[in-house]
């Protein structure tokens, strides 16, 4: 089950992006946190409580108890998105979605395979994962880290669908049934080689006009 | 088969802009490990297929591989010792524009060491400096 840790939160009034480069300077990460039941409300987080946070997380799906401060009671959210720089990875901006522990919440869980395919252990199969990841809907305490299935029993050519995935309580799917999750596919052979003579040397000119297309073949012959 | 599209609207581009990191193709979509250009550069069709190449070589063709780039802008150039003008030169190859942050190349389906090895050694091939990716760790990062 997910897991519920506490984040300390004050709001923040600076908006844009010489306000946010200011807060980033100090140590801060610039976060939101929305629901149905309240106005959005523009926060900030230390960054370094929430990257530890979020490296000692099993999964994505964190419930967080907010501690915002000059509120008296903790306000229970998700963590909704992440938004990381390109390169290094830094933490840039955070989405909290403020849920009740009564109300259902949809949220995408990690799916992971577990075990090795009989067609890729003794028949030299490949173990393709078309859906990494699976859209679900359920109570808040019932919401899976991840969702393993065990895909040791597929041969080359099996298939297992969205529909065959086993479930925890609670826990209803919104993918579509019919979804490939897991197939083992024949061994594939890559070619190589490069068949430089059968290829064309350059694309064919969608504008070109007929004289200037002979005009290009002719330069080109010369 | 040397990387190049099938059709064009015009056989000659103007350079564009390479400034900025990448908006797009900065995740890994596909496979298990990845590699990620850290330097914005032209990446030539030749230079793409040397990095396959070497890459499925070490993988003993076992696997799966995405190249997740396409050279899709033609370079023109104009004959040694000719003189400026005359209009602009002939296509001579195509490059695909990488900016820092854009995955060049995905694996799946072998071991984290073999993926790691094989895409050194396509990295060599580049001529970018790169970095080795995991879904993981783009996940926790």
């Amino acid at each position: 089950m997910a897991t519920q840790v506490k984040l300390a939160a004050s709001r923040r009034s600076g908006i844009g992006r010489s306000a946010v480069r200011k807060l980033k300077a100090t140590g801060a990460v610039p976060a939101v946190i929305y629901g149905s039941q309240a106005q959005p409300e523009a926060l900030q987080v230390s960054k370094r409580e929430i990257s530890a946070l979020l490296s000692h997380a099993a999964g994505e799906n964190i419930l967080v108890e907010l501690a915002i401060e000059g509120e008296g009671t903790n306000r229970l959210a998700m963590v909704q998105e992440v938004q990381h720089a390109p390169i290094g990875g830094d933490i840039l901006h955070i989405d909290f979605h403020a849920i009740s522990m009564d109300e259902m919440v949809e949220a995408d869980v990690p799916l992971e395979p577990t075990g090795t395919p009989n067609g890729v252990k003794n028949f030299g199969g490949l173990l393709e994962q078309s859906l990494r990841s699976l859209s679900i809907e359920c109570l808040p305490r019932d919401l899976p880290d991840v969702i393993t299935v065990d895909v040791s029993a597929l041969n080359i050519g099996d298939a297992i669908h969205v529909r065959d995935i086993p479930l925890p309580t609670g826990v209803t799917i919104t993918n579509p049934a019919e979804l490939t999750a897991f197939s083992v596919m024949a061994p594939t052979v890559a070619d190589d080689a490069t068949p430089a003579a059968t290829t064309p040397s350059a694309p064919e000119v969608i504008t070109a006009k007929k004289d200037d297309a002979d005009a290009a073949g002719g330069a080109a012959k010369k | 088969m040397p990387l190049m599209p099938k059709r064009v609207k015009y056989r000659k581009t103007q350079r564009g802009s390479r400034k900025g990191t990448a908006s797009r193709n900065l995740r890994i979509d596909f496979g298990e490990f990845g590699l990620q250009t850290l330097e914005r550069a032209w990446i030539t069709n030749t230079q793409i297929e040397a990095a396959r190449v070497a890459l499925t070589r070490n993988m003993k063709r076992k696997g799966k591989l995405w190249i997740r780039i396409f050279p899709d802008k033609s370079v023109t150039g104009r004959p040694p010792e000719t003189r400026m003008g005359k209009g602009k030169g002939q296509p001579e190859y195509w490059v695909a524009t990488v900016r820092p942050g854009n995955i060049l190349f995905e694996l799946d389906g072998v071991t984290e060491s073999v993926a790691r090895e094989s895409l050194r050694l396509a990295a060599n091939k580049l001529p970018v400096r790169t970095k080795f990716l995991t879904r993981h760790h783009v996940a926790a990062a």
